[in-house]
């Protein structure tokens, strides 16, 4: 790809997406209003139109085994924080929502990293470093359904390879490029300035296209 | 590789993007076409960002939307705690701070005491200061709360206790059941009524402002010191060392005196554990601004406990007094929650 194929900021999809996304937002209010005053069925049309995006994102950040235990931990805890009405409205329910997913992500990982401090490296656990994470082996999902999915092996080569950055990058890389939320709804989510969004999502991008070069170089195998 | 390639290759990830400004865009360009590694380094990383973005989120297995929905159903199913039914943050969060008033001194109202209590009544209430001897029920105040072994050099650091509608707190925790609205004396009813229990000298230490107001003077202030009107509505005296308006407020129950009248004689008593779980899980930092912010808007509940934090909100309609609220939290209190919390 050229540099002349690169577009405007004006001509990308963000602006229409965000006005669609405004429109969700007032019928996401309507619904948490609704939950907040005990509907289940409301909750339920939350939890139906978002617990896909949930998935994907716990999945891109803790992989693949616990990402149902946790998508359903997710939701309990946003069921529960919204009875409390600890949601305001100041930011979007889905950036909210994903927000939370987030933090119990990064908490996740965290859980994980003491539980191996105390039992040890297992040859499953991914290995922390001070730029990221090296997956010891890559989990076996050969009987997975993703797996029988088209596109099944660079899913799965793009899974390992995000899964060897660091949370904070693998964070941002999710919610950019994986979800495709705008900079701002991004930096919302994580809670950090835009400039740090874009630095940390720049590294990120950097590191996983240098290790899907030396993928697709058969320099390493994943 | 050059510094010049080191600034545009930082900026790469931006111009795929379009993040960048016209002019900054047009300097990347120029770059790419006379530098074939930038160029390369950009081409790799707009095909990486074209394989993430195309690659799809997994599929969520099957049943874990009805899961999630199962879940929710019978969560929602559990009975409300009396803070989930209120229905604006304003009263959850009066509620919460009500609560931690109550849990951490209702111990210390059932404790032993033979030394007098000064009640304090609301300003605007037309009472000034009684003092009167109050029984207390032994068991009761071991049962409810035992106080950490804290190494803390300051005894009884929460020394406001609420004053419940009589026999619910005693009776309540041996068994007796909860007194019914109708039940409780009118007076109870219509005057809330907070304490300063006599449990120490440091009674009003409140270690997060730094302001102390040792017990015998507050006592003072409350019996003498005329009272004060700020922006129309006659608010209680200040103590005479510095302790702002806010801990006064609270320490004098103004504010979380009538909301347990109201809400928490009836319910908290006998669902002391849900209180504790809900104030645990209710940032202190966001009560105060919320009750000072947002208490002209609360109707009828504001004719509880706002009309001098009217005042308050009028003298200082931003953040500077609100954001000391915090401080209505004394040592005692902190511990109260981190047990909680454990």
């Amino acid at each position: 790809m050229g540099s002349e194929a690169f577009v405007d900021s004006e001509d990308l999809p963000v602006k229409a997406f965000g006005a669609d996304q405004a429109d969700a937002d007032r019928a996401d209010q309507a619904l948490v209003e609704a939950a907040q005053n005990g509907s289940a069925e409301a909750f339920g049309v939350l939890a139906d139109r978002y617990h896909g995006n949930v998935y994907g994102i716990v999945y891109r950040m803790c992989g693949g085994q616990d990402a149902a235990d946790l998508t359903q931990e997710i939701f309990l805890r946003a069921l529960r924080a919204l009875r409390k009405f600890q949601f305001h409205g100041d930011a979007s329910f889905r950036t909210w929502l994903y927000r939370i997913a987030v933090n119990v992500c990064i908490n996740e990982l965290r859980r994980r990293k003491r539980r191996a401090a105390v039992e040890g490296p297992s040859l499953d656990e991914d290995l922390e470093r001070e730029d990221g994470t090296v997956p010891r082996a890559v989990p076996d999902e050969t009987r997975s359904p993703h797996v029988m999915a088209e596109r099944a092996e660079i899913r799965r080569a793009v899974q390992a390879i995000v899964a060897t950055l660091s949370p904070k990058h693998r964070a941002a890389l999710t919610l950019v490029d994986l979800q495709q939320l705008d900079y701002e709804e991004a930096a919302t989510v994580l809670e950090c300035p835009l400039g740090t969004l874009k630095s940390r999502l720049a590294r990120a991008r950097r590191q996983f296209a240098e290790k899907w070069q030396d993928y697709e170089d058969g320099k390493v195998s994943i | 590789m050059n510094r010049e390639c080191e600034r545009i290759q930082a900026q790469l990830s931006a111009l795929l993007d379009g993040e960048l400004t016209a002019e900054e865009a047009a300097g990347c360009h120029q770059h790419l076409d006379g530098c074939a590694e930038c160029s390369r380094r950009y081409q790799e990383l707009a095909a990486a960002r074209e394989l993430l973005r195309a690659t799809p989120d997994p599929e969520p297995p099957d049943g874990l939307l009805s899961a999630i929905r199962a879940e929710a159903a019978m969560e929602l199913r559990r009975p409300a705690t009396i803070f989930q039914r209120f229905q604006t943050p304003v009263l959850v969060a009066a509620a919460a701070a009500a609560a931690v008033l109550a849990i951490t001194v209702l111990p210390r109202v059932m404790q032993p005491q033979t030394s007098p209590q000064i009640v304090a009544e609301p300003p605007d209430s037309g009472g000034a200061v009684e003092v009167a001897e109050r029984p207390h029920d032994v068991s009761a105040a071991e049962e409810a709360t035992r106080e950490p072994e804290a190494p803390s050099p300051a005894p009884a650091a929460a020394a406001l206790a609420l004053v419940p509608p009589a026999g619910v707190a005693g009776g309540r925790r041996s068994g007796a059941r909860p007194m019914s609205a109708a039940e409780r004396p009118p007076e109870a009813a219509e005057a809330p009524r907070v304490a300063y229990a006599d449990t120490g000298p440091e009674a009003m230490h409140l270690d997060a402002a730094g302001p102390v107001a040792p017990r015998g003077e507050t006592a003072a202030v409350f019996g003498a010191a005329p009272r004060t009107t700020r922006g129309g509505v006659e608010i209680g005296p200040l103590p005479a060392d510095g302790a702002s308006r806010m801990e006064t407020e609270v320490a004098t129950g103004v504010v979380a005196g009538a909301v347990v009248e109201k809400f928490v004689a009836e319910n908290l008593l006998e669902s002391q554990p849900t209180a504790l779980a809900v104030v645990t899980d209710t940032p202190t930092a966001e009560i105060g601004p919320v009750l000072v912010d947002e208490g002209r808007e609360t109707s009828g509940f504001a004719l509880c406990f706002t009309q001098s934090m009217l005042a308050l909100s009028a003298d200082t309609p931003g953040t500077a007094e609100t954001s000391g609220f915090g401080l209505c939290f004394t040592q005692s209190m902190g511990r109260a929650l981190a047990e909680a919390g454990n």
